[in-house]
């Protein structure tokens, strides 16, 4: 029996053309499920959904459509959070109380990107993203420096802390807001704008922003999951093996989190902001 | 500064964040268990499918999936889906039941956000 594409226009192209046996399929399981398990890892450790990764992994490996990209996208953002959620020790688990208050903001942001995708034109919204980025990947080193420098090498930022305040709340609740309006437009978690607002500006400590992010971008992909699947852009086929896979990568990365020092984290973080950054203001200008 | 936004420690956080982990828990095992059911009922039925194959059905046309095998992975989708719904649903009983006010007005604007999304995407 031989099933053929709903879309003339859905190829993949990358791996291979046109996969027409069983072992070709289960070479595009595989990668997927390797993508998948890489974007858990880094999405776990780093507080992000993974979509950051796996949408430009599956459009530009696996040269998929963007809306397909996305709506695969958003399934693993899904999974991740939920993974992260399942695995992550007591006592280093998400600040549920913050998560559910930035929320509001997020995920209304999330809902009026998804309103607003196709009216914005694209290239100011990667202008946009990616002074955002810019500006919160330049606040957290800022901060990184000032806290090594007041508090010498020999101690090192907490990962954790009971007593914490958070503050600045309404710069927090409208970066909040920005990030599930990239979110909705993007298919992305926002997890690279989260956990550095909550850590810079909030005066969150490193982990909890990161679970808590971790917790919060699968609320803000819910958000926009029900309009691709009603429309048609998920495709189980590509769905299913990343999702596997990033379920399995989101657990290991949790258990990897307990190896890493702060000042790691953030400058993986920042390094990853900036890169993503140049990619928008590229994209942005036409490149 | 608004009551609403004065971070309050919740009630009894151990207790919210272990049902949360439990029903991750066993979504996420449900949700794996169904999409390797499929994937696997797929390729024992000798297909040859040409990736990316049929799109997830429509939920009015869940049981119209070609094979078993779709619609067990369809729904380990939709499971993934709802779960943060389920969750903050979650949140939602554990703060009226702590008497956590200005958590549970948060909890409540993001299910109904949450909702609203699910209403408009289903009309499309």
């Amino acid at each position: 029996m031989h099933h053929n594409l709903p879309h003339p226009a859905l190829q993949l192209n990358v791996f291979y053309k046109n996969p027409k046996n069983e072992k070709d399929i289960m070479f595009l399981f595989l990668a997927l499920f390797a993508a998948g398990l890489g974007a858990g890892i880094l999405g776990a450790l780093l507080g992000l959904g993974g979509g950051i990764f796996l949408v430009p992994a599956l459009t530009l490996l696996f040269h998929l459509p963007i809306r397909a990209a996305v709506g695969t996208s958003l399934v693993g953002v899904i999974a991740t959070s939920a993974a992260v959620v399942a695995m992550e020790p007591p006592g280093r688990g998400a600040d549920i109380s913050l998560a559910l208050r930035l929320e509001v903001a997020t995920a209304a942001g999330a809902v009026t990107g998804g309103w607003m995708a196709g009216l914005v034109p694209s290239a100011f919204l990667s202008l946009l993203f990616a002074l955002v980025v810019f500006l919160t990947a330049g606040y957290s080193l800022y901060k990184g420096f000032k806290g090594r420098s007041r508090a010498g090498l020999s101690d090192p930022e907490p990962l954790f802390a009971e007593n914490y305040l958070p503050c600045h709340w309404p710069l927090g609740l409208t970066v909040a807001f920005l990030a599930g309006l990239i979110s909705g437009l993007l298919g992305v978690g926002g997890g690279f704008i989260k956990v550095p607002v909550m850590n810079a500006i909030m005066a969150v400590p490193l982990g909890v922003a990161t679970a808590t992010s971790n917790f919060m971008v699968g609320i803000t992909a819910a958000a926009s999951f029900f309009v691709y699947y009603n429309r048609g852009d998920i495709y189980p086929l590509l769905a299913v093996p990343t999702c596997l896979g990033v379920m399995l990568g989101a657990m290991l990365g949790v258990r990897l989190m307990i190896y890493f020092r702060a000042a790691w984290l953030r400058l993986a973080l920042v390094a990853l902001m900036i890169v993503m950054g140049i990619h928008m203001v590229l994209q942005g200008l036409g490149y | 500064m608004p009551l609403w936004l004065k971070h309050v420690s919740p009630v009894a956080p151990t207790r919210l964040e272990v049902q949360e982990k439990k029903i991750s828990l066993i979504a996420i095992l449900a949700a794996a268990l169904l999409m390797l059911g499929g994937l696997g009922a797929i390729l024992a039925e000798g297909a040859v499918w040409i990736a990316p194959g049929p799109p997830a059905m429509p939920l009015i046309n869940l049981s119209c999936q070609p094979s078993w095998g779709w619609l067990l992975m369809s729904l380990g989708i939709i499971i993934l889906g709802v779960l943060p719904l389920l969750r903050v649903a979650l949140a939602v009983k554990a703060y009226a039941d702590a008497g956590a006010w200005g958590n549970l007005l948060a909890a409540l604007v993001v299910l109904a956000e949450l909702l609203l999304s699910m209403v408009w995407g289903l009309e499309l």
